[in-house]
């Protein structure tokens, strides 16, 4: 596997995020991990660009669809580590990834890592909440206000957006 | 609105408005001009020097015919248009000095990398290291450089055109998709183009037919209709010949790993001055030595090299400025059941072999290890994935993976489905494998040292799945 493979499937683990790639929910939380992961300063160099269910990166899937079909990667990450900068900032970043009890992990992270791509992007509709929630509604993503708050909360607690 | 034509050898005369020929005049796009479009296939193939400004304006010709004939279907505005024309232009503004193979050239495994005993390596992924993807460097080219934004417009148009051909843009992600779609008019434009460079006569597509049988659906699928089946089928093999044939050509891929591994050394070490972080493309991508950014550059520090007195990089250095390849000293391949979840082959098998035993034959050669460039398996398939998903499978997939895999309109649907799905397609059995290969060369211009090189590993116990 390459270094940015090893990397990407390092960052897996340390996020608890399973990299099985049978479901289309595996698929999605791979993804929106990475995507965090990245915004929080890890280097992994993945472009992100947008589609309907938020932030992906084609190469990404690429890679790890790739590495799971030649290696057996648990075997090729033995020996390797993640080094401790980044070991801090995935610890950051990893309290704030748990779901509320209302939402699935992978349907959080979606959540998640739309928003902050829009801010970043500077396409939101607006900071209030509801013309946050009626655009991420035109994106067929149908999340209520209390979520949209809470994830926003979430993003500025974990020094993903502003305060 | 006078209009400005190109002759081209592929689309014929290509029309363009004085506004788009303003961007086409500027040094930005010009810079296309000196980036080959196949990095190092002239060096296989003589007239493989067709440009990155040519496939661009045949991008923007194909995207053109597409919108004259299927704006109203897809309700598109003529603001639309404009930008769409110009977003399919600029598209590949970003491109490094010999593409993908600066812009990758971290993915590339150093020798010592693959065969030094497995100890303990920590990743360092804390500093902005990674060159930034080709489409964020246009995005920054379109946005930030001067002459670009003067003759797009402004700011604010530059980024709703970047939007495009990037698909950031989260408010155009349906006009985004006939850019990024299974229609791909990149693919288009490059298998025509680069089989005619090249002289090989694998890549031929029934272009005008497939474009004219374009449709949409009611959710904005886009596919072909069902009386192009043939049509589209033969476009996926072609693809998938160009990359056995061409792409993947021994040779030029010998000459390109070399190059992608001298490259990395240099940066390592900090020679030649190969950018040593995202951050320094960045700066020179908006300095005012951008115009530098070209294939020139690379040539400059392969010949660098090739005068270094460091052993290896004179030996990867002189192989390409001599075109004394490196030498194929065993490739393996196989057909892979992309159905089954094995894992292990007779490619993964001969790369584990390699990782193991090139010291030792690196020592009975008495040369450096270094020399040898192992190459790890390769995979070329006909679609991103095979039709043996169940039907809830397919359904689940990523709307973006859906989007990218060609699609066929049949009579009792209004939404288009997978050509790879289709139980009367040849693809239906062909996507769901894929040619792999795995290769070993050697750096040497010395035959002997190949042969007995050759000799040595074909003793080497057979590679099994």
């Amino acid at each position: 596997m390459n270094r940015t493979q090893v990397g990407t499937f390092l960052v897996l683990r340390e996020l608890g995020i399973g990299h099985e790639m049978e479901s289309f929910e595996d698929r999605l939380s791979v993804q929106k991990a990475i995507y965090l992961a990245q915004a929080k300063g890890v280097d992994l160099g993945y472009f992100f660009r947008w589609y309907l269910r938020g932030p992906y990166a084609r190469t990404l899937t690429q890679d790890v669809f790739e590495a799971l079909q030649i290696y057996d990667v648990d075997k090729e990450l033995v020996g390797h580590r993640l080094d401790a900068t980044t070991r801090d900032r995935l610890a950051n970043l990893l309290p704030h990834l748990e779901p509320p009890s209302d939402l699935p992990r992978w349907s959080w992270l979606e959540l998640l890592a739309s928003l902050h791509f829009l801010f970043d992007t500077k396409q939101t509709a607006g900071s209030d909440v509801e013309s946050l929630q009626q655009q991420l509604e035109g994106f067929e993503k149908p999340y209520t206000t209390t979520q949209v708050t809470r994830a926003l909360d979430t993003l500025r607690k974990s020094g993903l957006l502003p305060s | 609105m006078t209009q400005r034509v190109v002759t081209d050898a592929i689309h014929g005369s290509i029309e363009l408005t004085d506004a788009e020929w303003k961007v086409v005049d500027t040094p930005s796009f010009q810079r296309l001009r000196h980036l080959k479009q196949l990095q190092m296939a002239h060096l296989t193939y003589p007239n493989a020097t067709h440009t990155r400004l040519a496939h661009s304006l045949g991008v923007f010709a194909v995207m053109s015919r597409i919108l004259e004939s299927a704006k109203e279907r897809f309700k598109i505005t003529a603001k639309d248009v404009a930008d769409l024309r110009l977003a399919a232009l600029l598209h590949d503004v970003g491109h490094y000095p010999y593409s993908h193979l600066m812009e990758r050239m971290e993915k590339a495994q150093l020798t010592e990398e693959i065969v030094e005993p497995k100890q303990s390596s920590e990743t360092n992924l804390a500093k902005p290291a990674k060159y930034p993807d080709h489409e964020e460097v246009g995005r920054l080219i379109v946005t930030e450089r001067d002459d670009l934004l003067t003759a797009i417009g402004g700011k604010e148009r530059a980024e709703r055109i970047t939007g495009l051909f990037t698909g950031r843009d989260a408010s155009n992600a349906q006009l985004s998709k006939l850019i990024h779609s299974s229609l791909d008019m990149d693919r288009f434009d490059f298998l025509l183009r680069d089989a005619r460079a090249t002289g090989v006569p694998y890549g031929t597509v029934d272009l005008h037919y497939l474009l004219s049988n374009v449709q949409a659906s009611p959710s904005g699928a886009i596919g072909f209709s069902y009386k192009a089946i043939s049509a589209a089928e033969q476009f996926l093999f072609a693809r998938f010949f160009m990359y056995k044939v061409v792409y993947f050509h021994k040779t030029t891929f010998g000459l390109e790993e070399a190059c992608r591994q001298l490259l990395r050394r240099s940066k390592n070490a900090n020679l030649f001055g190969v950018p040593n972080s995202g951050d320094a493309v960045r700066d020179w991508v908006l300095g005012d030595n951008f115009l530098n950014f070209t294939d020139a550059w690379i040539d400059e520090v392969v010949r660098k090299a090739a005068l270094s007195s460091d052993p290896i990089l004179k030996a990867l250095g002189q192989c390409i400025v001599y075109r004394h390849p490196p030498r194929l000293i065993r490739e393996e391949n196989e057909l892979v059941d992309l159905t089954t979840n094995k894992v292990s082959s007779s490619c993964h098998s001969f790369f584990e072999a390699c990782r193991y035993r090139i010291p030792q034959l690196a020592n009975e050669l008495k040369i450096d290890p270094r020399l040898f460039l192992i190459v790890e398996p390769k995979r070329i398939t006909l679609e991103d994935r095979g039709s043996k998903f169940t039907a809830e499978g397919a359904r689940k997939l990523q709307p973006s993976q859906q989007e990218e895999i060609v699609k066929i309109f049949v009579r009792d649907s209004a939404e288009p489905i997978p050509l790879v799905d289709m139980p009367n397609s040849i693809t239906n059995i062909a996507a769901n494998h894929a040619y792999q290969f795995a290769r070993l060369y050697l750096v040497t211009q010395d035959e002997d040292i190949a042969k007995k090189a050759k000799w040595l590993v074909a003793k080497w116990p057979p590679a099994q799945a």
